[in-house]
């Protein structure tokens, strides 16, 4: 827990620096963006932390290309 | 445009030489070929070449525009958006993977009761710091580090010839396994460095002389190709065909370096100049993904994406693999598969729709 607050305060942190130059140059769609991307990133990190079981993209890929073609390239 | 800076072909040949020398060279192992892995890895930097050539040649059609913003033009809009998300999930995938890789590094070799986590975190940090500074700063650093990088491998170089740890017979006998295991090898080794020269279609509208991109990321494969191919073939001398059963090769071969009971154990210092290339390998792939990120979404500028980038790539670089013989698996059999639309697919697809939709382009 003591990890999920110290991240979100960073991620607070990287908000009070990032937002005004965004507004700043009128970009309101990299703000939108910007916070989703950090919203997503924040969640990833804090059920990392936390230790839920988040989907590994490597076992799909592995799949798909055992599906497909079956070579192996090691001795 | 999104990026004002410009890079000098100088820049670039040392971006791309300190970009395929990354993590290759902690990693570079045999593949199916056995002991003539060397022959397969100089047919990979034959396809290396021929892949750079068919990416400068999209380039030079679109002059000013990168590989996401291209692939619009070409796919149109909705198929366009599809495939540049693939290929902007493609560099931070490869970006997490290369930092899972020296995250292995440093947790089984030099720091192992630390956790793998802290290793990503700091690294990450530096490479979005590294980022945050744009591709003028990228091409100064690169320009600053690859001197420092060839002369520490001419060193061990140097050094491993003196321990006398090298067998001539280890290398023989040569074609022993056949034409076909050297094909296989090589098309593994060329998806790995390589054609990886597929990041640099987002950095070569920023090169400011556009004619001289190819020569000099030509230079830079057939270069680093070189130095590889002489630390496989030092490798494959200390090591013959049990190799394989050693997860980071090279290190293993630094560590038997002994000249006259006095250099030893100059393992450390390697490590570091090794870790600093694989910060510019890692900063390439976060960078391709930001400034992709924001072509795709049509953006006005990319920093404010970087650390929230280099955050899902930590937490990607985690989660990926349960443990390091799963790393190599996937790093040899599945990666080459898995990569193989991305480097060559898309690219030659995109070359031939080229021809025929060039009139109506430029005609817009």
């Amino acid at each position: 827990m003591l990890y999920v607050s110290l991240v979100m305060l960073s991620c607070g942190l990287l908000v009070y620096l990032e937002v005004p130059k965004l507004l700043k140059a009128k970009g309101y769609k990299d703000l939108v963006v910007f916070l989703i991307m950090l919203l997503f990133s924040f969640t990833l990190v804090a059920m990392q932390i936390l230790g839920t079981t988040i989907p590994n993209p490597t076992k799909a890929i592995q799949y798909l290309v055992k599906q497909t073609i079956n070579i192996r390239f090691d001795k | 445009m999104l990026e004002k800076g410009k890079l000098t072909s100088i820049q670039l040949f040392c971006l791309v030489t300190s970009f395929m020398f990354g993590s290759t060279v902690i990693l570079q192992n045999l593949t199916a070929a056995g002991r003539d892995t060397w022959i397969s890895t100089i047919l990979a930097i034959a396809c290396g070449v021929i892949m750079v050539i068919i990416t400068t040649q999209l380039a030079l059609s679109f002059p000013g525009l990168t590989l996401i913003e291209y692939i619009e033009l070409l796919f149109g809009k909705i198929l366009g958006k599809l495939i540049g998300a693939l290929y902007l999930w493609y560099f931070m995938h490869l970006g997490a993977l290369v930092l899972r890789n020296y995250g292995d590094l440093m947790s089984i070799t030099v720091m192992q009761e630390t956790p793998i986590w802290f290793f990503h975190l700091t690294l990450a940090l530096i490479v979005a710091f590294f980022v945050y500074k744009r591709i003028e700063v990228m091409g100064r650093v690169s320009e600053l580090l690859l001197p420092l990088t060839l002369l520490i491998s001419i060193i061990t170089s140097i050094f491993i010839n003196l321990s006398g740890v090298m067998l001539t017979k280890n290398l023989k006998p040569v074609l022993e396994h056949g034409l076909t295991d050297i094909l296989k090898g090589s098309f593994s080794i060329a998806s790995f460095p390589y054609q990886e020269s597929i990041l640099f279609a987002m950095i070569y509208p920023y090169v400011n002389i556009p004619t001289k991109t190819r020569k000099s990321v030509i230079a830079a494969i057939l270069f680093s190709g070189l130095i590889l191919l002489s630390i496989l073939i030092q490798d494959i001398g200390i090591f013959g065909e049990q190799m394989v059963s050693l997860t980071f090769p090279r290190y293993t071969a630094v560590k038997m370096i002994s000249v006259g009971n006095f250099v030893e154990r100059i393992d450390p210092f390697i490590l570091a100049i090794w870790i600093m290339s694989g910060i510019i390998k890692i900063g390439v792939c976060l960078y391709c993904f930001v400034l992709g990120l924001a072509q795709l979404l049509k953006l006005k500028d990319y920093q404010a994406l970087i650390i929230p980038s280099a955050l899902i790539m930590i937490v990607l670089s985690n989660l990926i693999y349960d443990n390091t013989l799963e790393m190599l698996d996937f790093a040899v059999n599945i990666y080459p598969v898995y990569v193989f639309p991305f480097q060559v697919g898309l690219p030659l697809i995109m070359l031939v729709l080229s021809w025929f939709r060039k009139p109506g382009l430029t005609a817009k």
